[in-house]
């Protein structure tokens, strides 16, 4: 199967004409006393405006990476540069975002007094305060009538609002997201998408450690897969489309056609597909971006009475897939 | 010092509802209670109720006052409501900045209730007929600041260092100490001795003598009444107590820096 994924080292021209804003360099984290190795020589170059993701199964090491990018977890050995200053650092940290995966804030502020607190943490001048927390809890969609309650009466789609809001405090130039849209409603997680939209056109760097591949593959430009602490693949998600993934076709049982195994086989034909599977009522088919439509037409024209096409895993999901079947 | 940190965590100590809790019922309710009931039993002697005011009286203000102080440290993903550490340090704050300031806080916090509770029990003695200066009671409102700053550098040491060994030691310290705080007075133990020497079993006596240079070593106070009427300025006790806060403080910091925040899953 032909994917684009680039093996770490493969020059991608198109990006690597941009600033580098994070350069990690054969990281090394251990625990334990050496015992745990969570990051194993990592090394990761990430670009200046670029929404970057990291997947792969738990305990893999992105949470490390993560910690380690904040500065709150120290390498044993290799180096971060971001752009241009260690990690942990002041100034460094004056220009970074973070929302945590758990938004378990103390329950006992409201939001607005939350973020004035990290307003203030954030050394931002005192008179901007009250625009920019309003405009911040606008940005989120937090409903306005709930800004003063306690954050302990918080749902868990408010806490995450609260804490995307917190995350663009003090107008920060790299952002790094723990599982940014879960437990969001539709709406929150398209909120969430538009405001990482948004900011990527003002060149704000992004780093999204996801489980839900859904989402990372709208939201990023490249991907990561981690796994035993390195990074087994880059894969860019805004360039050649091209690769095969598998469309399931479901059409009506009672299709008038008496012979659907010779319909379906020939639509396949004439679409320039693989027929994978097919029964009664649906068939898989393994199909370029380019030619599904050409499928769907091609499977009407033979009288199939088509009522559904899923793709049965997202790009992602076969990322997810391979790193396993590596093990 | 951080203007944010010292507004909220006084904040916190009036909002937040599980902290005010313990405080308004250790600092008050039960200590002025219990006086209230001696006194009106005419049980002033048993004098039970100063197991709760006093030095151990501010450490259990500061205890309410630290709860959630500290969160989300390597045991656990999440402020669980709490002050979530790992969000306050990737903002632009020395974790110097974040202990110093929270131990000021804590002490001016403990402090001004510690004083407030020993100015109400003094007024309470009095209207009961007890015999007291304002010259004393001032000095006692004085100590009571000099206690919360001792034990809030302590207890921010035992906040931060989370290692399963120094927490035992500190909760094991943190007993003795006050076994040596609350033993019997010099009326129960009998009007002719003096305290511990009245106690006549060897191994409690020994014991108590123990606590008491143990609670000497890691909470040395200032006696401000008898500072203020030693014929010299106390300055073994004032070195001995401001050095131990800086200790306490240094340690924090040092421990601070060096600890690590991880948030994910354990591999």
């Amino acid at each position: 199967m032909q994917t684009d994924i680039q093996q770490l080292g493969d020059v991608v021209a198109p990006m690597e004409e941009r600033t580098k804003c994070i350069i990690v360099q054969d990281l090394v984290k251990t625990y334990k006393g050496g015992r745990v190795k969570a990051l194993q020589g990592l090394t990761l170059d990430i670009y200046e405006g670029e929404i970057f993701g990291l997947i792969g199964p738990n305990g893999a090491g992105k949470s490390t990476l993560m910690g380690c990018l904040l500065g709150l977890l120290s390498p044993d050995s290799g180096g971060i540069s971001i752009m241009g200053m260690p990690p942990g650092v002041l100034s460094t940290r004056r220009l970074t975002g973070y929302a945590p995966e758990r938004p378990d804030f103390e329950g006992w502020m409201s939001a607005r007094q939350f973020l004035e607190y990290h307003h203030m943490l954030a050394g931002r001048e005192p008179c901007t305060r009250e625009a920019e927390i309003d405009s911040l809890l606008t940005r989120v969609a937090l409903p306005a009538n709930v800004w003063h309650r306690r954050i302990s009466t918080y749902s868990r789609g408010m806490l995450q609002r609260l804490n995307i809001a917190q995350m663009l405090l003090g107008e920060p130039r790299l952002l790094l997201l723990d599982e940014p849209t879960l437990g969001l409603d539709p709406v929150g997680v398209v909120q969430v998408r538009k405001v990482l939209m948004g900011l990527r056109e003002t060149g704000v760097t992004a780093i999204v450690n996801s489980h839900q591949l859904d989402e990372v593959e709208r939201l990023c430009d490249r991907v990561a897969f981690i796994r035993d602490g390195k990074i087994c693949s880059v894969q860019h998600l805004n360039e050649n489309r091209e690769e095969e993934y598998t469309l399931k076709v479901r059409w009506n049982k009672n299709c008038a056609n008496a012979n659907i195994g010779t319909a379906v086989d020939e639509a396949a034909r004439a679409a320039g597909v693989v027929l994978k599977e097919l029964t009664n009522a649906s068939a898989s088919f393994l199909v370029a971006n380019d030619r599904a439509s050409c499928l769907l037409r091609e499977l009407i024209v033979n009288g199939i009475d088509v009522e559904e096409a899923v793709p049965e895993r997202t790009r992602l999901e076969q990322l997810f897939e391979m790193g396993a079947q590596n093990e | 010092m951080n203007k944010g940190i010292l507004k909220f965590t006084l904040l916190s100590a009036c909002l937040d509802r599980i902290k005010l809790f313990y405080i308004v019922l250790l600092g008050f309710v039960v200590p002025i209670g219990m006086k209230v009931v001696t006194y009106m039993h005419g049980a002033e002697e048993s004098q039970t109720f100063e197991m709760l005011t006093g030095k151990v009286g501010v450490a259990f203000i500061l205890t309410g006052l630290c709860l959630g102080l500290a969160g989300g440290g390597s045991g656990s993903q999440t402020g669980k409501g709490g002050e979530y550490l790992p969000l306050i340090l990737t903002r632009p704050v020395t974790r110097a900045q974040y202990i110093f300031t929270k131990w000021s806080t804590f002490t001016l916090v403990g402090g001004v209730l510690a004083a407030v509770q020993n100015l109400i029990l003094a007024l309470i003695g009095v209207a009961f007929g007890e015999v007291l200066s304002p010259y004393v009671v001032a000095g006692q409102m004085l100590e009571r600041f000099l206690d919360a700053g001792i034990i809030a550098a302590a207890l921010t040491l035992a906040l931060v260092a989370n290692h399963w060994l120094f927490q035992v030691c500190a909760i094991t310290a943190f007993y003795v100490w006050m076994m040596a705080q609350t033993m019997p007075p010099v009326s129960v133990a009998g009007p002719s001795s003096a305290g511990v020497d009245a106690v006549a079993l060897e191994g409690t006596h020994l014991m108590l003598t123990l606590s008491r240079l143990i609670g000497d070593l890691i909470l040395p106070t200032i006696s401000v009444y008898d500072a203020t009427n030693a014929p010299h300025f106390p300055l073994l006790a004032v070195v001995s107590y401001v050095s131990t806060i800086v200790v306490y403080l240094v340690a924090a910091i040092a421990v601070i820096n060096k600890r690590e925040f991880f948030y994910g899953t354990s591999g």
